[in-house]
């Protein structure tokens, strides 16, 4: 029994009575409060969404004071461990943004606060169907985390650079081959999404490695990814000695023309990187023909979020029609919708067709054929210290 | 007292006693940590560059000195060695790979001049095998700091006369150096040195964003364990982190106990 065991019984200790009570209750209780918000804060254009739509709009609509900090995975898991181990009953943050990895964490040591998701108003619109949306990492969301974006994984290459790129591993290994210390893979979270659709490719499909943690499928699988990699590494940049370890640099060499690829984790991506001037207009984004992983992001209430009414609040409005319309614009964010268009008024079903396709990623209905389901957590995690294990280091 | 009480919750996460992830009482932790090896690469290394750093800083710093009798800590001058040290080290260890990384500003210099065939010609300092790029990074601010160090010295211990003395006496310049200024210099600082290098042990940006993923500095491994996916390794960077706060708990008794020699003998 833990020395500090009394400390862990601490995560419901937010009233939970606004999960009872009326819609209209919680947006009253919301109005003039402030809302703490930590997300992400890399990319201009998804900073810009914020502070120029999503700011004014609550604050015009709910009288709601969105207030964002910079902070990201790991680091507020751990300050969320830290309030949990304290047995503080009233954090600093009430809103997060998470992907599955986070979510996989924070319902590891009870840092949600919910389930709230069924309570928004706008959640009759969401995808939950959708296997993209409704599970994370194969794990159900339970209405613990409202989903908020829907994104693929994506190669970026430089049209006028790179008349063929590789499709699948076979060609890639070619490609590498042919282009010496122009091809490596970050090693982070991107470049694991990467490496799990390829353990996926190898392993034959995500029906294949979907469920639990399987050691004996892990084992296998990564096998073959291992000898793959290995073989391509003299190959790679730097002869795959060392790795970047973030896609801000992948992005920046790619730039500079020191990689022919790189990748994003949002299909979109490269529009908006176009359009900031950061990538080429030559640059074009597609997916390997044995699939890449397709997965949510999500915006998650702290166990002790001080303002949970505000934070229901704030959930909802970024689900709603309007909200998700902006952010897929391509010139905003053009970030992919958790929403099912078929639930909505013909009016908006309509506004989102209208939607200026994008210009250098692929049309969603054309790469979601090869969409990937997102694998257990553990797979992400056996992969990131077995890559160090088996290719780096040897 | 902050720093027992959190060296004693760092024990406690290490034998699985403390944190909310935690079973009760265990051993397994321990048992990774001495059989992966992992903390003595990253010690080795860190400890192996961090001598470098400071071998190399310390021979240009007291070249600097002696050739400018001390007086490069006053006037306009002093701002070439003040400046180094207001750079932050993430903004050092930026500049460096923007600097120096195989497409940055040189590499690009380079190719327009037609020096090199190609960017992937010039010399990679960035992320490399060799570590160039932290030590030139690190140099770069520990020979600011040790230059006004030694200056400082150079006038508080009146060396200029000592060597006037010594002159006098016969010894030459090469002499005086040798036997008067450098080991003065050095004795009167060995204790800052020493200090500075604990300094360059602990550092994280600068090896983070110029170093490699195998090895690791010291402080780039601990945290990968307390920040990346897996939360079961965090009890594993509390038993690096115990260990090696010991390590420099164990190195400056040490100092503290030759320091106090040294002014008994004094």
């Amino acid at each position: 029994m833990s020395l500090f065991a009394a400390c862990k019984t601490s995560t419901d200790v937010v009233s939970d009575d606004y999960l009872n009570k009326p819609w209209d209750t919680i947006i009253a209780s919301a109005k003039g409060t402030t809302v703490n918000l930590t997300m992400w804060q890399g990319d201009p254009y998804i900073n810009k969404y914020m502070q120029d739509y999503v700011v004014p709009h609550l604050k015009s609509q709910f009288n709601i004071n969105l207030k964002i900090a910079a902070g990201q995975g790991n680091e507020v898991v751990k300050l969320i461990m830290n309030d949990i181990e304290a047995n503080r009953n009233a954090g600093n943050i009430d809103l997060l943004w998470i992907n599955g990895e986070t979510f996989f964490q924070l319902r590891q040591v009870n840092g949600l606060y919910g389930p709230f998701v069924n309570k928004l108003p706008n959640a009759e619109f969401v995808d939950f169907e959708n296997r993209f949306i409704g599970i994370d990492f194969q794990q159900k969301i339970d209405g613990y985390e409202c989903p908020w974006g829907n994104v693929q994984l994506a190669i970026i290459y430089d049209s006028l650079k790179v008349s063929e790129p590789p499709k699948d591993l076979t060609s890639l290994a070619e490609f590498v081959k042919a282009n010496p210390g122009k091809f490596t893979i970050p090693y982070e979270f991107t470049g694991l999404t990467l490496l799990k659709s390829w353990l996926i490719t190898l392993a034959g499909g995500d029906e294949m490695l979907a469920g639990d943690f399987d050691e004996r499928k892990y084992e296998k699988y990564s096998n073959l990814l291992w000898n793959y990699i290995n073989s391509i590494k003299p190959y790679l940049w730097k002869q795959g000695e060392t790795f970047p370890s973030s896609l801000a640099q992948m992005h920046q060499m790619y730039a500079n023309g020191e990689l022919l690829l790189t990748f994003s984790n949002n299909d979109g991506e490269v529009d908006n990187k176009v359009l900031q001037g950061l990538f080429p207009n030559s640059s074009r984004a597609y997916v390997f023909e044995g699939g890449t992983i397709q997965n949510s992001h999500y915006m998650g209430i702290t166990y002790n979020a001080p303002n949970v009414p505000g934070a229901m609040v704030v959930c909802n409005f970024l689900m709603s029609p309007e909200a998700q319309y902006e952010k897929m614009k391509p010139a905003i964010w053009g970030d992919g919708t958790i929403l099912n268009l078929s639930k909505l008024t013909p009016e908006w079903q309509q506004k989102f067709d209208d939607i200026p396709s994008r210009k250098y990623s692929p049309k969603r209905s054309e790469i979601q054929p090869f969409a990937l389901m997102e694998i257990a957590p553990e797979y992400m995690i056996r992969l990131f210290d077995d890559f160090r294990k088996y290719v780096i280091e040897k | 007292m902050p720093l027992f009480a959190g060296l004693g919750y760092a024990l406690l996460n290490s034998f699985g006693l403390a944190g909310i992830i935690s079973n009760g009482f265990t051993l397994s932790y321990w048992h990774i940590f001495f059989t992966s090896g992992e903390f003595e690469k990253s010690f080795l290394y860190s400890f192996i560059l961090t001598l470098v750093i400071l071998l190399l800083s310390v021979i240009i710093s007291l070249i600097i000195c002696i050739s400018y009798n001390s007086n490069v800590n006053t006037g306009k001058s002093a701002y070439l060695f003040y400046i180094p040290l207001a750079i932050p080290f993430m903004v050092a260890g930026f500049l460096t790979y923007q600097l120096f990384n195989p497409t940055g500003f040189f590499s690009r210099v380079a190719y327009s001049l037609h020096l090199t065939s190609s960017h992937s010609n010039f010399p990679d300092i960035t992320n490399d095998a060799l570590s160039i790029g932290i030590v030139i990074t690190h140099v770069f601010i520990a020979t600011a700091f040790l230059t006004i160090l030694f200056a400082g010295i150079f006038k508080n211990e009146k060396i200029e006369e000592l060597a006037i003395l010594a002159t006098s006496i016969g010894a030459n310049r090469r002499e005086i150096n040798r036997r008067v200024v450098i080991p003065i210099i050095l004795k009167k600082t060995f204790p800052s040195i020493t200090l500075y290098g604990i300094f360059i042990l602990s550092s994280y940006e600068i090896p983070l964003l110029l170093g490699r993923q195998t090895p690791q500095f010291i402080s780039v491994a601990i945290a990968n364990k307390f920040q990346k996916f897996n939360l079961q390794d965090i009890p594993l960077a509390y038993c690096m982190a115990v260990v090696y706060t010991f390590i420099i708990i164990f190195i400056l008794f040490y100092l503290s106990k030759r320091n106090k020699l040294y002014h008994e003998n004094d």
